[in-house]
């Protein structure tokens, strides 16, 4: 057993776990933290990526004693309040989820690209970077295009 | 009604609590008692089941239950049904787990039931599949030669239904 501090969406955390708890396990069933998925078990699917420090990463590939000392932010910790991260936003005004069992893969993965790439993205960077994440009910056609469209106004406002 | 659902973009209700992480999925449920499955898989394309011996699974701490295909039919569950027969369409018997042969890579020949996900899965690898390797097909079309290996006992070619013509 371990004992695992971390930041999770700005509150500090600490919780005992075996040494082979997957981040996904710490947040979802130690945390009660669910809008995390696991999506496939193989580290294909994507729903499961969340932010350490900033960056994009599968927590379903993560020990979490890997994100010791780490701040980590999930999907419930993006929205500001009531009010929505312009990615989120994004993916509700262009109809990009139906089952939204994917979707919080989806959009913390779309807000690191467009800090990766600084808000300029076009349609081929946007499915080149997307390949880790994987959608099961319609296809990536307005997932692009919220993606794109959440960069052109994070780009405004930057 | 028609100004309000007619050439307008449609926003849904339930989007915000998916794009906030709050939908309640099955997989987010926790029921008192839950306990979690975790697989047994068959490494061979083809193969009988000579033996599976569950005693060390069962043993493992936290394990509650193992179960096989061939317990899984003396306890009275029948083949799965197919949901659209076509006229003179073959129907070898299927079931959720393989009873005393597995006919692909991965077929599930037993379920490890635990208190929890991390000691199911300990305890999958625990149970011990005694197979006899058999020679299988694994391209379409020379399963339809004759003489090819039929994958179920059932039928005597591996052609399950002609649809159309060839």
């Amino acid at each position: 057993m371990s004992t695992v501090k971390l930041t999770v969406n700005g509150k500090a955390v600490s919780a005992d776990v075996e040494d082979r708890t997957l981040l996904v396990h710490l947040l979802r069933d130690h945390l009660g933290l669910t809008g995390t998925h696991v999506g496939c078990d193989t580290s294909q699917c994507g729903a499961c990526v969340v932010h350490i420090d900033g960056r994009a990463v599968k927590s379903c590939t993560t020990l979490a004693v890997q994100a010791s000392g780490s701040s980590v932010t999930t999907i419930e910790g993006l929205a500001k309040g009531d009010e929505l991260h312009p990615m989120q936003a994004a993916f509700r005004d262009n109809h990009g989820l139906q089952c939204g069992y994917c979707t919080p893969g989806m959009i913390m993965s779309a807000v690191d690209i467009v800090h990766r790439y600084g808000g300029k993205l076009d349609e081929a960077t946007v499915r080149h970077e997307l390949e880790g994440n994987i959608c099961r009910c319609t296809g990536y056609h307005n997932i692009v295009r919220a993606v794109r469209y959440a960069a052109e106004r994070l780009r405004v406002q930057a | 009604m028609a100004t309000r659902y007619f050439g307008v973009a449609m926003k849904r209700r339930e989007d915000p609590r998916f794009i906030t992480g709050r939908g309640t999925y099955v997989d987010d449920l926790t029921l008192p008692g839950l306990a979690y499955a975790a697989m047994v898989r068959s490494p061979h394309a083809h193969a009988r089941i000579r033996a599976i011996r569950k005693e060390k699974a069962l043993q493992h701490p936290g394990v509650i239950a193992v179960f096989t295909g061939r317990d899984m039919v003396d306890s009275g569950v029948k083949s799965l049904p197919c949901g659209w027969l076509l006229p003179g369409m073959k129907l070898p018997p299927h079931y959720p787990m393989a009873v005393d042969k597995v006919r692909h890579v991965g077929e599930i020949v037993a379920v490890v039931i635990a208190e929890d996900r991390y000691t199911a899965e300990d305890a999958a690898r625990l149970v011990e599949v005694e197979y006899e390797v058999l020679p299988a097909v694994a391209d379409g079309a020379k399963a339809l030669q004759p003489g090819a290996l039929a994958p179920s006992c059932a039928s005597s070619s591996n052609l399950c239904s002609m649809y159309g013509s060839l």
